[in-house]
């Protein structure tokens, strides 16, 4: 199986540090407010995103 | 392989549903076919989005996160990611599965064996103790996650809000208070703002209840 077919060493397949930043603030700010209304479900929705979209992916795809 | 990429893209910014859990699967199974992997045979009741059985999601359990796609060796990790976004969908919006015994054992492997790290593992393993209602395991994950993650990762806000936000939904306001105390040393100078946002919340959240306590 050709390396390139899986995408795992391409960086393209992450977001961008800055990206990341953004929408990781912008979640947590919304999931605060949601807490705040007693709306836990939706609230660990938007954390759980927020962890996924931060996790760093491959070795090589952390370099860019 | 640039239209996989942009899909799992779309699927990561988009909200947690049981859409986006079916569009996860059908971009894995979409993928692995492509890439001469496997093919995961999905029930197509799952795939037709109409109402789907719990029998039928801890059979797709098996087939995905039971089965080693190589998904850990020679870069292969987009397969992971696209499983973990997989996983994300279906702890939060299958909450069930994570009581099912032979689910949570191969859930749980996954998570202990496929992410690397620390500080994640730890989260996800919290949720599925969260889902499967062991909430005090479920604490001790979330614990650790953000004592294993240092103050200037791009997930440590995230993690900090994550225990501090079960605390206050276990309405333990003196530990969640001393947990930013106690991190209000260690944070970096650009997230302070918000960690002062979490301590307002704090006292509001305190108060209201408070107040509420107080009208019964």
């Amino acid at each position: 199986m050709p390396r390139s077919s899986m995408g795992g060493d391409d960086p393209l397949h992450d977001l961008s540090g800055d990206e990341k930043d953004k929408i990781e603030e912008q979640l947590r700010a919304e999931a605060r407010e949601l807490r705040k209304r007693e709306k836990f479900k939706d609230a660990k929705k938007k954390e759980t995103r927020a962890i996924e979209i931060s996790r760093r992916k491959s070795n090589k795809a952390q370099h860019h | 392989m640039n239209k996989f990429i942009e899909k799992y893209k779309i699927l990561l910014k988009r909200e947690i549903s049981k859409q986006n859990l079916i569009d996860s699967i059908k971009l894995l199974d979409n993928f692995l076919t492509q890439s001469n992997v496997k093919k995961i045979e999905i029930n197509n009741l799952i795939l037709s989005n109409r109402k789907i059985i719990l029998g039928n999601i801890i059979e797709l359990i098996k087939k995905i996160f039971n089965e080693d796609f190589n998904e850990t060796k020679n870069d292969n990790t987009f397969i992971r990611d696209i499983k973990i976004l997989i996983l994300n969908n279906l702890l939060i919006v299958y909450p069930k599965v994570s009581q099912d015994k032979n689910s949570f054992k191969i859930l749980k492997n996954f998570i202990n064996n496929k992410i690397e790290e620390l500080s994640v593992k730890n989260f996800y393993l919290g949720v599925l103790f969260e889902q499967s209602g062991d909430f005090e395991s479920a604490l001790k994950y979330f614990e650790n996650s953000l004592f294993s993650s240092h103050s200037d990762d791009h997930e440590f806000m995230t993690l900090l809000q994550i225990y501090w936000g079960r605390l206050i939904e276990k309405k333990e306001y003196k530990k969640s208070l001393e947990l930013l105390l106690k991190f209000s040393k260690r944070i970096s100078v650009k997230n302070i703002d918000e960690l002062n946002s979490i301590i307002r919340d704090t006292f509001d959240i305190m108060s209201s209840d408070i107040n509420l306590r107080k009208a019964v």
